[in-house]
């Protein structure tokens, strides 16, 4: 007959079974186990997954005996052990990676991708199955299966696009991103049981949540409406709208959506994959933004227009980090901005902040507007009470505080938007090039290239502030550093708009380096006779906001005698500098201003008035 | 005690520091051997400011075992929006080698003199790279003991005045480019064909190499570098980057059994060799 301790043992066992935990819980008398846990010490230091792999030996499966439950018994309060899941999810991306090794060696070759998919699929589906609350990560894993399923097939008929791209990376990473979630579900599973995780997964979890935290979530963070943090709390609901909403509007407008995708691949036949894509973002933008047929007739013919001319060639260009000398405009407000307001006639103060290191002259011209959603009411500009809009700049530094008042009354929300227009801007641009003949020693050639030419030295220069020249110019297409003398020169610039604002135009520009230094523009050769230098030409978003803005002018260049008469292993190395003088437009809009009038009292009667103080003692209102 | 100890250390100290060799000098030492390369030197300032006249002096130090003639210093690289130099090239007529007579060997410095450009608008400082050339003409002079045999076969076993060997290596003759390896190879006829690669170990690269005069027990011989017109066997010029060139020669010996003899081969050359420098141009 078994005493009351071994009928609850049994009972303990018989559930432990159902749990599929039998190793754990094999049948002992509390004595024996006891004495079986004095004497090996070790094995319960060791963790669950040597004890699991050691007593699992009767299902014959390597994952068997994985599942880590939470105990609420003494016994396994060693609770505390190390889960063999764990492990399991770290071999899972080792897995992964081999994988992704594997597909790379055999150059994704449809067949055997294919085959090494369903490879890692079975060992993925079988791995998880043991492990605890399976069904959800099974479900991924066989979501992650079919997409991987799905790319395989479908890829090659996909033409070149970004979707095409974003579909390559899923493909490519699917299984080791799966690995990664796999394996944080676990740390947390195993954290919500109670269990304790070896020292290498506490490091892989703080590595992967490291990471997520400085390369994915505080970028965004970054730049998200988080980032007001002048605002209150309140605020940030409607910040947070505003922001989601300009987003989809975005989207609407200018992106193409997977429909466009889906439509553009089916009718790549009859127009170019991305010519169509191109044409339905211009139909949607037009249609968004304006009513009649005429209107987007017109609107849809001009974006058409404006694709045309950005489909230039591109001119690359980059920021100089030996600029140091920087300009700098920036519009401001303080703590004391009236976000929320009972005058309607409130005046709005902002800060405008120039620095100003090179002393440029230059003029900003302040505007200001109250918009809501359907209407829009224009402020005037006051500088220290005076109306004016106009501020001259030709000091280093300058603040100036200006005021923005309503010319109506307001009443209601409304995000009030500051913009200045920054006339007259000058910047420069420098470009490094050498010059040699065709006849030079290979091994001078390829030294002259790398005492002169870092990597990022083989583009134009210029100061880090809001637009930049970018100019190219040689042999080929120009953006070679040598300079082949017996070749033709060809040489051609852009605007890059690296500020948050916008280029309104460029006023005039000026490649003196050139041709003070003998360059000329080769006539003889098709080509912008103003190439060199020249007065205002009209630029557009679709021009300058791209990462190799369209070049605006192009022509061939004569080389100087001098450089022209380069022979043998002779060379020359030379900077040469350009200068543009342009408007650029940048915007402060500050969301959410309320503006609560008081409504006003109506008069009471004056015999009312008078009776009051007959109701209340002089006495009364002194005590 | 303590004094006892410091003075025993002492005089240890001394011990160990007379055992010192002392550097040979003069006649002790054989200059006609490694591959020393010329020293090129800059002596200027590494920094200069801005829009300021310069002067870039740099010296110029033989450490060959002969003299160099014809030593063209030239400076290369800047870019001309930075610095204008007044004269890019200087010339030396000869420059004395390493011997017991000038066991410095000689140097001479060389000045040149510039104008520094604006730095660009916002820029502080701006770091120029350029290179010094030097440019000379020199000769190298083999002139080994070697043990030479007229045996066509067999002659590796000891037989005669010295123990014959078919291939030996060299460690340089006091100039970049030198012979590293002979071989012997007997002939018919008592004549006997000797294989010498001749390597440039230096830095820098040699341009053209010619045969002066070349003997085996003071009998001239025949040679020609390989790979060269049959018109024009005892010049050879080197491609860039290329370090080596085999002179192939034929002698004739007095005797069949092996026997020690001179053997002399001159070698004159042209060689280039350039150091980087930068310069910073402050604000």
């Amino acid at each position: 007959m078994a005493d009351k301790s071994t009928l609850h043992s049994l009972k303990k066992f018989i559930m432990a079974d159902r749990l599929g935990r039998i190793g754990r819980f094999q049948y002992q008398p509390e004595a024996q186990r006891q004495e079986d846990k004095e004497r090996e010490p070790d094995k319960e230091r060791k963790g669950s997954k040597k004890e699991s792999a050691g007593e699992k030996g009767f299902s014959g499966n390597f994952f068997a005996g994985l599942r880590d439950y939470p105990s609420s018994s003494p016994a396994s309060n060693a609770g505390s052990k190390v889960p063999a899941s764990i492990g399991v999810y770290l071999a899972l991306m080792i897995v992964a990676i081999i994988g992704l090794f594997l597909k790379n060696w055999i150059s994704y070759s449809p067949a055997a991708s294919l085959f090494i998919s369903i490879l890692i699929f079975i060992f993925f589906f079988v791995a998880i199955h043991y492990t605890p609350e399976a069904a959800l990560k099974k479900t991924l894993v066989i979501i992650t299966f079919v997409l991987d399923l799905f790319m395989q097939f479908l890829l090659g008929l996909f033409p070149e696009s970004e979707f095409k791209s974003a579909a390559i990376t899923y493909y490519v990473f699917a299984w080791i991103a799966l690995s990664l979630v796999l394996f944080l579900m676990g740390v947390f599973d195993a954290l919500g049981a109670g269990q304790r995780l070896p020292w290498w997964a506490w490091l892989l979890t703080a590595f992967l949540l490291g990471y997520l935290l400085i390369y994915i979530l505080f970028p965004f963070l970054a730049q998200s409406p988080l980032l007001y943090q002048d605002k209150t709390h309140s605020d940030y609901f409607n910040i947070a709208k505003e922001y989601l909403l300009s987003t989809a509007k975005s989207i609407q407008e200018t992106k193409n959506t997977a429909i466009d995708y889906m439509g553009c691949t089916f009718s790549a036949t009859a127009t170019p994959y991305q010519t169509c894509l191109e044409n339905q973002r211009i139909k949607r933008y037009c249609n968004a933004n304006f009513k009649t047929a005429a209107e987007q007739k017109d609107c849809t013919i001009k974006q058409k227009e404006i694709l045309r001319q950005g489909e230039r060639p591109g001119v690359a260009g980059s920021v100089s980090d030996a600029i140091e000398k920087v300009t700098e405009v920036t519009l401001k407000t303080d703590e004391y901005f009236p976000k929320e307001t009972t005058n309607a006639q409130q005046s709005y103060p902002i800060t405008l902040d120039v620095k100003n290191p090179r002393e440029q002259a230059f003029t900003v011209r302040i505007d200001c507007v109250f918009k809501q959603a359907k209407q829009s009411i224009p402020g005037k500009i006051s500088i220290l009470g005076l109306e004016t809009s106009e501020i001259q700049i030709t000091e280093t530094e300058k603040q100036v505080r200006l005021e923005c008042q309503p010319a109506a009354d307001l009443k209601g929300k409304y995000t009030l938007e500051f913009n200045a227009v920054l006339s007259g801007l000058q910047t420069f641009s420098f470009l490094k090039r050498a010059f040699i003949s065709g006849e030079v020693d290979p091994a001078l050639r390829k030294l002259i290239e790398t005492d002169n030419f870092k990597s990022g030295e083989r583009s134009s220069l210029g100061p880090e502030e809001f637009a930049l020249l970018n100019f190219k110019f040689g042999t080929g297409s120009g953006t070679e550093p040598l300079v082949l003398v017996e070749e033709p020169v060809i040489f051609s610039f852009s605007v890059k708009d690296i500020g948050d604002g916008k280029v309104l135009k460029v006023n005039s520009y000026d490649f003196h380096g050139l041709f003070e230094r003998g360059f000329s523009v080769d006539e003889e050769r098709i080509g912008d006779a103003d190439c060199l230098s020249g007065g205002e030409i009209m630029v557009i978003e679709d021009q300058t906001k791209k990462r190799e803005p369209s070049e605006l002018k192009r022509c061939f260049l004569n080389l100087p005698p001098d450089l022209k008469e380069l022979a043998g292993n002779s060379f020359e190395v030379e900077t040469f500098v350009a200068g543009m003088n342009y408007d650029y437009k940048i915007t402060k809009s500050i969301p959410s201003l309320e503006v609560t009038p008081i409504e006003p009292v109506e008069a009471a009667p004056a015999e009312l008035v008078e009776a009051v103080p007959a109701e209340n003692p002089p006495t009364e209102a002194a005590s | 005690m303590k004094k006892i100890a410091m003075t025993l250390l002492l005089i240890f100290s001394l011990l160990l520091f007379s055992c010192a060799k002392t550097p040979e000098r003069g006649a002790d030492i054989n200059y006609k051997q490694g591959f020393p390369d010329l020293s090129i030197e800059y002596l200027g300032n590494a920094q200069e400011y801005q829009s300021r006249s310069f002067d870039l002096p740099v010296l110029i130090h033989n450490n060959l075992a002969y003299d160099i003639e014809n030593v063209a210093v030239t400076i290369l690289g800047f870019d001309k929006h930075y610095v204008e130099l007044f004269s890019t090239q200087e010339n030396i007529e000869s420059l004395e080698g390493k011997s017991i007579f000038n066991d410095g060997g000689g140097k001479e410095e060389l000045l040149f003199n510039g104008q520094l450009g604006s730095l660009l608008p916002g820029a502080r400082k701006e770091a120029q790279n350029y290179r010094i050339y030097a440019r000379y003409d020199s000769k190298v002079e083999f002139t080994p003991s070697i043990c030479v045999t007229g045996q066509l076969t067999g002659y590796d076993t000891f037989a005669g005045g010295c123990q014959f060997q078919p291939e030996v290596t060299f460690k340089g003759q006091g100039a970049p480019l030198g012979v590293t390896r002979l071989q012997i190879i007997p002939r018919q006829g008592r004549a006997v064909e000797l294989r010498m690669l001749i390597e440039n170990k230096g830095k820098g690269n040699v341009g053209s190499v010619s045969l002066g005069a070349a003997a085996l027990g003071g009998k001239p011989m025949s040679c020609e570098f390989r790979g060269t017109e049959p018109q024009e066997t005892s010049l050879f010029s080197f491609e860039s980057e290329q370090k080596n060139v085999d002179l192939l020669c034929t002698g004739f010996l007095s005797g069949e059994n092996p026997y020690h003899t001179a053997l002399l081969v001159e070698l004159f050359y042209d060689y280039e060799i350039n150091v980087q420098q930068t310069l910073t141009i402050l604000e």
